[in-house]
């Protein structure tokens, strides 16, 4: 028994061993298993990012691109201006895209070129010339094989984008259209052995684990470029073994996959290179627009340098912020180029003194529009879903103008100050908007939400619904003109107290401004006056519902209601809907909806989509003309008549002031051939101003025109309109040397129709021979 | 001629005399107060420049037209729109593209707003008033 027991035993312990064995194959089998199939994972997920869609892309927004023709009015600030925005190098000759020569009214411009909805626009080397605030001549320079259409598109300033929900900003450019220099100075500073290495370099690991070690901490990463790819793309920052662990696997699997190429290409657009708000600056192209708003075919070596510069830590080498840290690494990356010899000793000397030659802070474009960015997403949020804007890299084109935007909020900025310190205000508390469009096609130029510009918050323009005042009296006046036998510029009206009484017993008793009655008045001089009473006797000998009509004719498509109050404007309206309705006017008659987008192209510039012009015949335009011109008297003798201290008096301009009860809303809407401008100034709280819409909006309408390149109306008379001297004060017609006449346009049928009618008796206001030979005179 | 010497004589009386009746009703005090009269200044016409410029864009709109590139031809004559909105041949071209894509309801109204700026007994006014019968007549798609 006792000897029996030990071989039980060793038996027993055997058969023990065997099983760990066994089970320790097992297990080992099993972790092999595990990392294999863990291995297998990790591949998949390597290869399945790598080779599908890498990134969500930003959409990209794009201002208008400036067309340049002869007889296009244009400032030279303006063009100046639209250069500077697009990055232009100013040069003593021009050699390349992207650059500009001037000299006194000339410009040797080279574009750059850029694929539109409607096809390429080609790099093209041109002269303009300016002279008298037109484009005077506009040549072709160089390549004479080129279209001879005299007119030339500039490749349009970016304004924005749509972003992806990481607030990722990315401009994808493949390897072989980056700088080489960029490329091998990359590989130079942060990876020299990359060509060599399979994704992991063990050299840079010792020696980045002895500097470590020696200093106590993480003060250098061995990592070769395709681990820091790998930690970018893959991975987080954190700093942790399994982290490192698995970057090192994936390193290896990345270059058993792909080549060096694609590796290279994906760091480019992947690396993170600094910051614009709230959004991440990522890859070199996107880069080179953020610091220099140059593409990177036009960077210098000193500022690819910068670019190789940041990569080291965007927000410690941030240009801005650390310039003299950014000018001690970029120098560095210079003196590795040199070692390397990617620069000779000469240009080494040379680069070293250079400045950093970034863009100044405030310029950055991506921050700079949210008002105008606010009007693009909703009109695209009728057609794209949000994800897709934030994630397909669309490419939109607007028609936003960044010269006259800048105006816009100069003047509005400025006569807020002016305004405040004047009538002695608190300080930074009266608010405005400013909507600008082109006339024609109701596209908006130029859109400001309030004082403060650049912040994202309540947009005025869009959002902000207040009773308009005199703004709605044209209405009121153009539904008059379309029954022309009754009505006329020279009908008289009653201007005296009026008082309606409604449905529930309550009276109205509108007054006028002056708290003054003028008697018998022409509806010429009632609406360039805007007296009250007058427009009410009018608007109710009318009909409330008519007057509705001509506004919803006109594209007023918020709530009208139908009371008494109405014709003086106790409608609520955005400034976005005041553009709408006098646009209409401006555009003798034809509707069009407000527009912000012109096309959508792919990421790959295909076209997508494209937004036509829309037009709708809606109100007569022989009525429209009559009213336009009481609209211009309004601006020469009328209450819009002190923007003639700043316009010259040559430009002819129609316009409509608009005041609220206690002066809350200071309005005004006006335009000119090429321009139609609303602005509204007033309290968010509803408190009361001590502006009217002369004073007040008037003041930053008038800035705001003054500033820019347009044209006076057109002074053809539309078929069927003719004008005739009226003798103003008996409504009578007269002639042209009477005394108290004045010359205005009438709807030749009706005119006809009432033919024969009494004469005012005329009294000369020149002797009669003297005035016939002045006008026998050439 | 002696009479026509009297008549003569008896003109100039006359006309001396309206003229200084008038000299009379000017120095009148109550009437130098008349107010200004408000003379709406006529804007320049476009310029011969911008003239060739959009004529040359007609004439690569009527190629994107005749190559069946309708909307070409649309962006295009938008982009005249933008130098030119008065010129007619712009909108005849939107007419007849926007008919060609099947848009009955914009090239009609694209004609009537071209008619306002032609010329009356023009030949892009016949044109226009062709392509708006055709309209009237038209069934819809073409």
């Amino acid at each position: 028994m006792t000897r029996k027991q030990p071989r039980r035993s060793n038996r027993k312990s055997k058969a023990s061993v065997k099983g760990r064995r066994r089970k320790l194959k097992w297990l080992l089998l099993l972790l092999v298993a595990v990392c294999l199939l863990s291995l297998l994972v990790v591949d998949l997920l390597v290869r399945v990012k790598f080779e599908g869609k890498k990134w969500s892309l930003p959409s990209q927004v794009f201002a208008r691109p400036l067309e340049l023709y002869p007889g296009l009015p244009l400032q030279a600030e303006e063009l100046d201006s639209e250069l500077q925005g697009l990055g232009y190098q100013i040069v003593q000759r021009v050699t390349g895209p992207g650059q500009v020569m001037k000299n006194r009214g000339r410009y040797h411009i080279y574009s750059r070129g850029f694929r539109f909805w409607d096809g390429l626009e080609p790099a093209r080397e041109f002269e303009v010339r300016l002279a008298a605030d037109r484009v005077n001549q506009l040549r072709w320079l160089g390549d004479e094989s080129v279209d001879s259409a005299l007119l030339v598109r500039l490749e349009p300033q970016k304004i924005g984008g749509i972003y992806p929900a990481q607030k990722e900003d990315r401009l994808l450019v493949r390897l072989q259209d980056i700088p080489p220099a960029l490329g091998e100075a990359l590989i130079a500073v942060e990876d020299r052995n990359f060509t060599d290495h399979h994704g992991i370099s063990l050299l840079g690991i010792l020696r980045a684990s002895w500097v470590n070690l020696r200093a106590g901490g993480v003060v250098q990463g061995g990592s070769t470029l395709t681990q820091q790819l790998v930690k970018n793309f893959y991975l987080n920052q954190d700093r942790s073994f399994v982290r490192k662990g698995l970057e090192v696997v994936m390193s290896l699997l990345l270059e058993l996959h792909y080549s060096k190429a694609e590796i290279l290409e994906t760091y480019i657009n992947e690396v993170y290179l600094g910051q614009s708000g709230s959004h991440a600056i990522h890859g070199f192209a996107q880069a080179s627009q953020h610091y220099f708003h140059k593409p990177l075919g036009e960077l210098s070596q000193t500022q690819l340098a910068l670019l190789v510069a940041v990569v080291k830590g965007a927000s410690y080498y941030n240009p801005w912020r650390h310039p003299e840290r950014a000018l001690e690494r970029r120098n560095l990356v210079l003196q590795i180029m040199a070692r390397e010899g990617l620069v000779d000793a000469q240009q080494l000397q040379v680069a070293m003194v250079q400045p950093l030659d970034v863009v100044a802070s405030g310029r950055r474009p991506s921050q700079q529009y949210p008002a105008f960015m606010q009007l693009v997403k909703r009109q695209l949020q009728r057609d794209y879903q949000d994800q897709d804007l934030r994630s397909e890299g669309l490419l939109i084109f607007t028609s936003f103008s960044p010269f006259v935007q800048q105006r816009a909020e100069q003047a509005l900025s400025s006569r807020l100050q002016a305004l405040e310190a004047q009538r002695q205000l608190s300080p930074g508390k009266l608010q405005g908007a400013a909507l600008l469009m082109s006339v024609g096609n109701a596209e908006v130029l130029a859109l400001v939400g309030g004082r403060r510009a650049k912040f994202a918050g309540f947009n005025r323009a869009l959002d902000m619904r207040r009773p308009v005042g005199s703004l709605i009296k044209p209405a009121v006046y153009l539904t008059a003109l379309q029954q022309p036998s009754d009505y006329d510029l020279a009908s008289r009206i009653s201007d005296g107290p009026v008082t309606v009484s409604g449905p529930d017993g309550s009276l109205w008793r509108p007054r006028n401004f002056s708290r003054q009655s003028h008697g018998q008045v022409p509806l010429v001089d009632a609406l360039a006056h805007s007296y009250n009473q007058a427009t009410a006797r009018l608007g109710m000998q009318l009909g409330l519902s008519r007057v509705k009509s001509t506004l919803v004719a006109l594209g007023v498509g918020a709530p009208v209601p139908e009371v008494p109050a109405m014709l003086l404007g106790s409608v609520n309206l955005s400034p976005l809907e005041v553009a709408t309705m006098y646009h209409t006017l401006a555009a003798e008659g034809v509707y069009s909806p407000p527009q912000a987008v012109r096309s959508v192209l792919t990421a790959d510039h295909r076209p997508l989509q494209r937004y036509p012009l829309r037009v709708e015949q809606r109100v007569d335009a022989k009525s429209v003309y009559l009213l336009n011109y009481a609209l211009q008297m309004t601006m020469h003798q009328g209450t819009g008549r002190s923007a003639y201290r700043q316009l010259p008096d040559s430009l002819a301009v129609a316009g409509k002031t608009g005041t609220t009860n206690g002066q809350r809303d200071s309005w005004f809407a006006g335009f000119s051939r090429d321009h139609l401008g609303v602005v509204w100034l007033g309290y968010d709280n509803n408190d009361k101003t001590p502006l009217t819409g002369s004073t007040g909006a008037l003041s930053v309408w008038s800035e705001i025109m003054t500033s820019l390149s347009t044209r006076g109306l057109a002074a053809d008379l539309p078929r069927g309109v003719g004008l005739h001297w009226v003798d103003m004060a008996t409504g009578l017609a007269s002639g042209e040397n009477c005394r108290g006449a004045q010359q205005l346009p009438f709807i030749e049928a009706a005119r006809q129709a009432s033919a024969g009618q009494e004469r005012a008796p005329c009294q000369w206001r020149q002797n009669p021979l003297e005035f016939w030979w002045q006008k026998l005179r050439p | 001629m002696r009479l026509s010497g009297w008549y003569q004589l008896c003109g100039c009386l006359m006309l001396l005399s309206l003229a200084a009746c008038s000299r009379q009703q000017i120095v009148s005090p109550e009437r130098i107060v008349e107010p200004r009269r408000v003379v709406i200044p006529a804007s320049p016409p476009d310029s011969p420049s911008l003239k060739a410029s959009v004529s040359s864009l007609l004439g690569r709109i009527e190629a994107s037209y005749s190559r069946g590139q309708w909307p070409l031809a649309i962006a295009e004559a938008e982009r005249g729109l933008r130098m030119a909105r008065r010129k007619p041949e712009l909108y005849l071209w939107l007419a007849r593209s926007h008919w060609r894509l099947g848009h009955v309801e914009e090239a009609r109204h694209f004609t009537q707003l071209g008619l306002r700026y032609t010329e009356v007994d023009s030949a892009v006014e016949r044109r226009l008033q062709g392509l708006l019968t055709e309209l009237g007549n038209s069934q819809g798609h073409r």
